[in-house]
């Protein structure tokens, strides 16, 4: 288990060297975003799965959460945070199995998508970047 | 990029910077001053707007224990160096201030003063995954291969103590059942997932037990509890 941890280690290093890992800087895809790259990366290669395919599960793992804006209610991390994280968890399950079934190529690589996901964050208002000005937190 | 450590932070929820930061300095600020009549902490900018709803204040009290704590909340005013900022300041018995300290909290538990940046230990030379692929490709390896490479064995223990951690996150998620702190009273359902879980079958069990894990993790990091912070 603690192999698999540190592979998912070093999907977050990457991410948080090359863009980031704060919802204040790029909303709630460069978190969540970001620990289900994390988690796909770590349940590919409990799955057996090989460098190769645990970085396209990672890949999708990020590039599925591209966007995801960062606007939690009353500013507790609760809604949707708490269920955000058990539906990437359960998306976590469906990348590293299509990875594994995969044979690992891909067109959008994991550097490539990191850097789409920083860009992307940069493009985002500041309503949507865990300030709880935006989206649900004033629905 | 630096030691995959700094990922992995073990502490208590529900936000590194609004609770694992202010721990930590209000630990050193102890340390440095231990008998003090009473202590002080102001907090400023964005801490002190969110702070309440993050248990700033809980992870406060629960720090300074026995000792006598007065709080200060100063959303309005944004010290200049970051936006979550804290005084915290000793009183003698005639209410002078003796040590004042100003520090932030800058993310991922990180905290700097006026004096002193984050000092960053460079543990990987290269910071591209297609360049670790390659890596792995040419040396025959895999990635927790690349990491114990750069890293070194002690690595396996550190990440033992995560897993320990995580693991015991996922028990007592799993256990404890009411209402999350916060005005929005939201219920946790952990509980009643893993219920159900248990008495389901095949393919819904193993992913009604993956959404119960997930949710006792979650909901022990908004109730304040000890967690793995993972991205950090």
């Amino acid at each position: 288990m603690t192999h698999a941890l540190a592979t998912a280690g070093i999907i977050a290093n990457l991410v948080k060297n090359n863009a980031s890992i704060s919802g204040a800087s790029v909303g709630c895809q460069g978190e969540i975003g970001t620990a289900c790259a994390m988690a796909s990366a770590a349940a590919a290669q409990l799955f057996g799965a090989t460098p190769y395919q645990i970085e396209y599960a990672a890949e999708m793992g990020l590039e599925h959460h591209l966007g995801l804006t960062c606007d939690p209610i009353a500013g507790l991390v609760q809604i949707p945070c708490i269920e955000r994280n058990a539906f990437a968890a359960g998306r976590a399950m469906d990348a590293s199995a299509f990875a594994v079934i995969s044979d690992g190529s891909h067109r959008i690589s994991f550097d490539k998508i990191v850097k789409t996901m920083n860009q992307t964050g940069f493009d985002l208002p500041s309503i949507y970047k865990e300030t709880s000005e935006g989206g649900l937190a004033i629905a | 990029m630096e030691s995959i450590s700094k990922i992995y932070k073990i502490g208590y929820g529900p936000s590194s910077s609004h609770t694992m930061g202010p721990q930590k300095a209000a630990e050193m600020f102890i340390e440095r001053n231990p008998n003090a009549f009473k202590y002080k902490v102001t907090f400023y900018g964005s801490l002190a707007a969110t702070g309440k709803g993050h248990l700033t204040d809980v992870i406060m009290l629960n720090t300074f224990s026995e000792r006598t704590l007065s709080m200060e909340w100063q959303p309005n005013i944004f010290l200049p160096k970051h936006p979550n900022g804290m005084k915290f300041e000793t009183i003698d018995e005639s209410g002078k201030n003796i040590s004042i300290w100003t520090v932030y909290s800058v993310g991922g538990g990180d905290i700097i003063d006026d004096d002193n940046e984050i000092e960053h230990h460079k543990v990987y030379e290269l910071n591209k995954m297609n360049d670790i692929l390659k890596w792995c490709k040419n040396n025959g390896m895999t990635i927790w291969e690349f990491v114990e490479f750069n890293e070194g064995k002690q690595i396996w223990s550190y990440l033992s103590k995560v897993w320990a951690v995580m693991k015991t996150s996922i028990s007592r998620g799993l256990e404890n059942e009411g209402v999350l702190p916060g005005i929005i009273h939201l219920p946790r359902k952990a509980s009643a997932y893993h219920i159900r879980a248990k008495s389901s079958q095949g393919s819904l069990q193993k992913r009604a037990m993956v959404f119960a894990y997930a949710l006792a993790v979650a909901e022990e990091n908004a109730a304040g509890g000890k967690i793995v912070t993972a991205p950090t």
